[in-house]
């Protein structure tokens, strides 16, 4: 009976992944569910702060502001790439390492990676240009972890080690869609002007200060914005995965036990077909 | 009462604090700044510190606000600042 007693361990230790999917699912759906609450609250700040950037600055007066003056050399750029934390999430890791590789192959400037997520250290290290790692950003980003970014990206871009800050992340376009995109953080866009002309405003204490605040406001909001929507998609992406390998697992414990069940029955056949075998010689024996 | 103000803080960690008031004193770097209604459309850089607000005519409020910005415009205070924590009174 070696092959009934195989099935069994087999039934077993697929019914073993089958609860550690679970609960992995239930894990990101968790994870899922807190870091898009904070999205939604930190929300109305990096909307405000946007607008009211575009508000206060003239678009003639691009030099006003260092994080905001663009220079006419760009001759270094750092993309920040936003991984994951751990794989078991699909193709959500190597699609974008895969993508950032592009970049950088059509990258004709000076080019470095600073990566955020303790993913794949061995497959990402050799493929891409990394000169820095932040690997403690929780599954759960807080705001003290954003601004630990923020400030590195400011103090790389105004120290002029890198003449453009770009992001790259997966893009949550919906619970089953993230799409690999970037988004160019330094120096600072400006968004069209919404409608009405530039009012009189006092600016308290002065004009450059508050300038400098808005700005402020307006990376470290955007950074943390973008470390929160990295970190959706990931849960999301490993839900999903999760789920159609519990699913999977479902299915093969159906099939292993469909199997386990001929097994057992042709064994049990086979004993009767023995037996009655056995009987009938014996009757046989004893009507000679 | 005409001579109220709308007053918002916003924090980047999710705080919300939305409130009628009639005087908002904002720290920013030269010492603060005091709102009453009917303030000229105004931005301030607000330092980390204390803000201080009037309900009415006794009451007050106090928040220990974190670096940010605070806008003035038509009798409507909004504050986006990096921490917002409501204080005991003194």
């Amino acid at each position: 009976m070696a092959n009934t007693r195989a099935l069994k361990a087999r039934v077993a230790s697929a019914e073993g992944i089958l609860q550690i999917t679970k609960s992995m699912k239930m894990a990101s759906a968790a994870k899922l569910r807190r870091v898009q609450a904070a999205k939604a609250k930190l929300g109305p700040v990096a909307r405000e702060s946007r607008r009211l950037l575009a508000q206060a600055l003239p678009a003639e007066e691009p030099g006003a502001l260092p994080l905001l003056a663009g220079r006419d050399e760009k001759k270094r750029v750092c993309y920040v790439l936003l991984i994951g934390n751990r794989g078991l999430c699909g193709a959500y890791n190597s699609a974008l390492v895969k993508y950032t590789e592009g970049l950088l192959r059509r990258e004709s400037r000076q080019a470095e990676v600073a990566v955020c997520g303790s993913w794949g250290r061995e497959s990402v290290e050799p493929v891409l240009p990394v000169c820095r790692r932040f690997d403690r950003i929780g599954d759960v980003p807080t705001a003290e972890e954003a601004g630990e970014l923020a400030a590195w990206i400011k103090e790389r871009y105004s120290s002029g080690a890198a003449d453009e800050i770009v992001f790259v992340y997966q893009r949550y376009d919906s619970f089953l869609k993230q799409t690999p995109c970037t988004l160019s953080l330094l120096p600072l866009s400006r968004e069209s002007r919404e409608g009405q002309a530039e009012e009189m405003r006092i600016f308290e204490p002065d004009r450059e200060s508050v300038l400098t605040a808005l700005a402020e406001l307006c990376v470290n909001s955007t950074v943390y914005d973008l470390l929160l929507e990295a970190r959706c998609g990931e849960h999301a992406a490993r839900m999903a995965s999760m789920t159609s390998a519990a699913d999977n697992t479902e299915e093969l414990i159906a099939k292993l036990n469909l199997a386990l069940n001929h097994a057992r029955q042709a064994a049990v056949t086979t004993e009767i077909t023995e037996i009655a075998g056995g009987a009938e010689a014996l009757k046989e024996l004893k009507d000679r | 009462m005409e001579d109220k103000i709308k007053l918002s803080i916003v924090s980047q960690e999710g705080d919300r604090i939305d409130r009628q008031v009639s005087y908002v004193n904002i720290p920013t770097a030269f010492g603060s700044v005091g709102v009453l209604s009917g303030h000229a459309p105004m931005l301030c850089a607000v330092v980390p510190g204390v803000l201080r607000v009037r309900f009415g005519q006794e009451e007050t409020g106090r928040f220990r606000v974190g670096a940010g910005i605070a806008n003035v415009e038509h009798n409507e205070v909004t504050v986006l600042v990096a921490s917002a924590q409501a204080l005991e009174n003194e």
